[in-house]
């Protein structure tokens, strides 16, 4: 079970963007997944969901492998997974209420439950998820132009949420988020996979929250897998870019950086 | 034409032929998104009368003021200008404007719309959502392109119609009977009939290629800018092409 890379890869036209990737994360667990802009982080994401297709190799959801099925054969693979997007990706013509409660209409949802929700039932849900990420309902009936980028982005949590997905998929999730409610979705990521055993795979520039939500990490480098590990071996990594990572994480925290204005 | 940019546009004109084909299937996937249909309709059909109103209406001035002033000029007579501005209004200038104002309109907001869906990863988001984007965003968007060119060809060939007879009654001295008489000669329902189904055809295409290329549109807002751009081009094309085609097709028939 779980979610599984064997040999992928994929190139852009003339760029390689994976090389010969191969990783597992295990069913709750959470996996974070390091590297410069550009190393192909989104694309793994993507290729976990059938978005993307691999050049070469396979990539398994469970027991399915996704990289051979069609459009109609994956919805009931994505179904199980929730992906939290880089931009926002709300649809703009439909308000905050309706981008939260749409995975709760759609067929494939419906087809998974013994009876339709009612009414009162998805207001409860979309409410409380809407919480999750430290948002009232004063929002419900708000267009997603209406709200700032951050708000924007929590709803997109929401949304992704409402459906209880096994699967969590984040792409940058705490970019343009303030430092509260970037503990906040942390601490969410964490709870989800400790309390209902949700796997997430969460793709980020920061460190700081890797070391502190990650069960593993994984660095990924010009289309490679630099490494992977836990936390502590992550923390003992002689490779250049994790320690140029570590050593950023650290500068935040020192006396001479937290006096700089003095 | 170089190597590269053939190869982009046989792939272009591949991906339209496959989301058009697509597209038709739904067809049989039901329930019809009908609230977003008629939504749709009354955008692109209401949405459009003032625009196509003035243009059809200019055009159908000046055309029928242009062949009278030749008719007269070459031939000394204006007898036969209601047939003949009557026939090239319905088979040609009632159809084609709205058919090209369409394009540069709806085509162009439709692309617009898409690409940045497709940029800010609305669509993906609808595809994890278990949501077709060809149906939810594609088929509608087609039925009410379908509905509105056809009746906005009817509505404009009625207008340019009555501005040729303005002209026709006022310059050059033609009571209306008179004109529509001399129409009848020129013009049979047949004609009306081409004209519905090349309204049709041309609002097949429009969604068709402007949903196309915003599916394929790459990049931020530069991306957007050029897939609309390449969009209402590509479209402009196809509606001169077909327009040549099917009035082949309706002249030998």
């Amino acid at each position: 079970m779980g979610i599984r890379f064997n040999c992928v890869c994929k190139r852009f036209g003339p760029k390689i963007i994976l090389n010969d990737v191969s990783f597992e994360v295990s069913d709750g667990e959470i996996l974070f997944i390091l590297g410069k802009s550009g190393a192909g982080k989104s694309v793994t994401l993507k290729h976990i969901v059938g978005v993307l297709k691999p050049d070469s190799g396979s990539v398994f959801v469970g027991d399915t492998n996704v990289s051979i099925l069609s459009d109609e054969a994956l919805t009931a693979v994505r179904r199980q997974c929730g992906m939290v997007f880089q931009h926002p990706a709300l649809l703009d013509s439909l308000t905050v209420y309706q981008n939260v409660s749409f995975g709760l209409r759609t067929p494939q949802y419906l087809a998974s439950l013994e009876r339709p929700l009612t009414e009162n039932e998805i207001q409860k849900i979309v409410i409380e998820k809407l919480s999750l990420v430290n948002l009232g309902s004063d929002v419900l009936d708000k267009m997603p132009s209406a709200l700032s980028y951050g708000m924007q982005k929590r709803v997109s949590l929401a949304r992704t949420l409402a459906p209880s997905p096994r699967y969590l998929l984040f792409d940058e999730p705490t970019t343009g988020l303030d430092p509260i409610t970037t503990n906040a979705v942390n601490d969410l990521i964490f709870e989800l996979s400790r309390k209902l055993n949700v796997t997430s795979i969460v793709v980020s520039h920061d460190m700081q929250c890797a070391l502190k939500t990650a069960d593993r990490i994984l660095v990924l480098d010009q289309a490679k897998i630099l490494t992977i590990g836990s936390v502590s071996e992550i923390k003992q990594s002689n490779e250049k870019l994790v320690k140029d990572f570590l050593e950023e994480t650290l500068a935040l925290f020192l006396p001479s950086s937290i006096g700089g204005h003095g | 034409m170089n190597q590269p940019v053939l190869a982009e546009q046989i792939h272009r004109v591949a991906s339209t032929s496959s989301l058009f084909r697509k597209t038709l299937l739904k067809f049989a996937d039901s329930p019809w998104r009908w609230k977003e249909i008629f939504a749709s309709t009354s955008q692109m059909g209401v949405g459009s009368l003032p625009i196509i109103t003035l243009s059809t209406a200019f055009s159908g001035l000046v055309v029928t003021n242009e062949i009278a002033w030749h008719m007269d000029k070459v031939l000394h007579t204006v007898d036969m200008m209601p047939g003949f501005t009557g026939q090239f209004i319905l088979r040609e200038l009632g159809i084609v404007i709205p058919a090209l104002l369409l394009v540069s309109k709806v085509g162009a907001s439709t692309t617009a719309e898409i690409s940045t869906m497709k940029v800010t990863e609305q669509i993906d988001a609808l595809k994890l959502l278990g949501i077709d984007p060809i149906k939810y965003l594609v088929f509608p968007r087609l039925i009410a392109s379908i509905i509105s060119t056809a009746a906005l060809t009817i509505y404009s060939v009625a207008i340019t119609l009555a501005c040729a007879i303005a002209v026709a009654t006022f310059r050059y001295h033609f009571s209306v009977a008179e004109y529509l008489n001399a129409l009848r000669h020129f013009v049979t329902f047949a004609d009306l009939f081409y004209a519905l189904i090349k309204g049709a055809v041309f609002g097949t295409v429009i969604p068709i290629i402007s949903c196309s290329y915003g599916f394929e549109c790459k990049g931020g807002a530069e991306g957007v800018g050029n897939a609309t751009t390449n969009a209402v081009v590509a479209s402009t094309i196809a509606v001169i092409f077909l327009d040549f085609a099917l009035t082949l097709l309706f002249t030998y028939l």
